[in-house]
């Protein structure tokens, strides 16, 4: 007889493969729709490479359950929240600023094979220009650019902050409520570790300080569907402004349904409204 | 697209701006203040002051604060104004002054009692500053420290009622022993109102006025006597029991 906990992790199993299944149809029916212009591949690749990065960030998320917390998730998610403010402002100005976007990627590769030069040389390495990680980083950047050629800045790739660039892009409120909220645990900020890492001693004699602690938490879906709905935005974004449609259902309203339906499943869920672990759409962030 | 100049007015619209900080109306009027932690620096100094209350209750317990503090105002030979409302203060006596107050709070018939509400001091703080008050050492009692760390447990909420009414009497300390003079007018004008509290809107503004001036009193230079009762007290407590925590330890 199949146990009702494995049937559950069993669905749920198939929810997240449906998802990721789902998540990737949708960023390759979009790239298969776009009409690439291949003497300027910058645009595309940049355009393509952060919807995909997206998706990755998305679909590695869903499937690792264990990361559904504050604790983890806040990682991903700031993350694609970046991607998505990142992408939005590109598409205001999309040569000039993908090509801000490349180069500052190149400049901080360089930077890196730079350092690594100082680092070896500091260590007595007679013959630095054919160490392997040498070559391997200046063949890589010269593969791009050559890297004599490449400036290096060392300030935002946009030379502006990303609030301002949400802002203009039209998602200040993404920058407000998720970004800057998800930056806490990114950053290891104070407000982030008094929740998550500090535990409150309950013992008046100690004066209520606090202790450090590594607290297991509960897997919280709501995180997953975060994830889907940034990817959404994303991918809606990218409709938008290339004026294309697709037919194709959105992998995030598929998420919604089959979450909703696992949840009205379970025992004692019988005639109430679902909570389903997913939060209202409208909210910002 | 230009950059919009406020995307979201209204929000910290009342703050002071300074380069990248934005200031509170209420610091940006006073400017920089010296800070007074409640929990850490003043609960220690005006526990005894709520064990009075919790052991005899709210009229006998300021009573007896006002004869303890009087009592040792009154041996105390020195031009410098001290607040004996704050325990770390009674560490000022020598053996002779500290002989001469349990004298005189034996003859009005409050040392028993006094004794009896501060029992947890010489049991479980053997260096606390009121500990000349018993004549031999206590034998520790569960049920002592259970009342004590009720009482303490009190305490944290500073605008509760137990903690006015022990900060209530460390004010009334302040009155009887001619620290304090107020003004017609003034918030603790009718201290004796505070009674009332939190029943009526006159006794929350005393008891605003009386978390004001305990402030003030706690930050009068003391050359290190507080300092060193609270370092004490809260190691102390460290050493007397393990942490307390909701679902377990942590780490």
């Amino acid at each position: 007889m199949t146990e009702p906990s494995e049937t559950f992790h069993g669905r749920l199993q198939q929810i997240i493969d449906q998802f990721v299944a789902n998540a990737r149809a949708e960023l390759s029916i979009r790239w298969s729709a776009w009409s690439i212009d291949i003497t300027q591949p910058q645009l595309h690749e940049v355009v393509g490479g952060l919807l995909a990065r997206q998706v990755t960030l998305a679909t590695q998320l869903a499937r690792a359950p264990q990361s559904w917390n504050g604790h983890v998730a806040p990682l991903f998610l700031r993350s694609m929240t970046d991607a998505h403010i990142s992408l939005a402002w590109i598409f205001e100005a999309p040569e000039n600023r993908c090509d801000k976007y490349v180069k500052f990627g190149l400049g901080q590769k360089k930077l890196f094979l730079e350092h690594w030069k100082a680092h070896l040389a500091q260590s007595g390495e007679k013959d630095i220009e054919n160490h392997p990680m040498i070559k391997a980083l200046e063949a890589w950047l010269n593969a791009e650019r050559f890297h004599f050629l490449t400036e290096v800045a060392v300030g935002s790739w946009s030379e502006t902050d990303t609030r301002s660039m949400a802002d203009e892009a039209g998602c200040g409120d993404l920058y407000r409520f998720a970004y800057a909220p998800f930056s806490a645990a990114v950053h290891n900020m104070w407000h982030h570790v008094i929740d998550y890492n500090l535990e409150t001693c309950h013992n008046p004699l100690h004066g209520y300080h606090r202790v450090p602690a590594d607290k297991d938490l509960p897997v919280d879906p709501d995180y997953l569907y975060r994830a889907a709905k940034y990817l959404d935005k994303s991918f809606r974004l990218f409709d938008r402004k290339t004026g294309m449609s697709v037919e194709i259902q959105s992998s995030l309203k598929q998420l919604v349904e089959s979450l909703n339906e696992l949840n009205e499943s379970l025992p004692g869920s019988e005639g109430e409204e679902p909570d389903g672990g997913v939060s209202d759409e409208s909210a910002p962030g | 697209m230009a950059k919009p100049k406020n995307p979201r007015p209204g929000v910290l619209r009342d703050h002071k701006q300074i380069g990248k900080r934005f200031i509170p109306p209420f610091v940006a009027q006073l400017g920089p203040m010296n800070e007074v932690s409640w929990r850490t620096d003043i609960i220690p100094d005006v526990l005894w002051l709520a064990l009075l209350n919790e052991r005899h209750g709210l009229i006998e317990g300021a009573e007896l604060c006002r004869q303890l503090a009087v009592s040792a105002k009154g041996v105390v030979k020195t031009d410098q104004l001290s607040w004996f409302g704050a325990a770390s203060t009674f560490s000022l006596l020598d053996n002779t002054q500290q002989a001469a107050v349990v004298a005189e709070l034996r003859s009005c018939g409050a040392l028993d009692k006094v004794r009896d509400a501060l029992l947890a001091f010489p049991m479980f703080y053997p260096a606390c500053p009121l500990n000349f008050l018993y004549e031999q050492p206590q034998p520790a009692s569960p049920d002592v420290l259970h009342r004590f760390k009720t009482t303490l447990n009190s305490l944290f909420d500073r605008g509760g009622r137990e903690a006015t009414f022990a900060q209530a009497n460390g004010i009334y300390i302040a009155f009887t022993t001619d620290m304090l003079k107020v003004a017609p007018g003034l918030a603790l004008a009718n201290f004796p109102a505070i009674e009332a509290f939190p029943h009526t809107e006159e006794s929350k503004t005393i008891a605003s006025g009386v978390r004001a001036a305990i402030n003030m009193f706690c930050r009068q230079d003391d050359q290190g006597r507080s300092a060193a009762w609270r370092t004490y007290f809260w190691k102390r407590g460290l050493e007397l029991e393990p942490c307390e925590f909701r679902a377990g330890a942590p780490v």
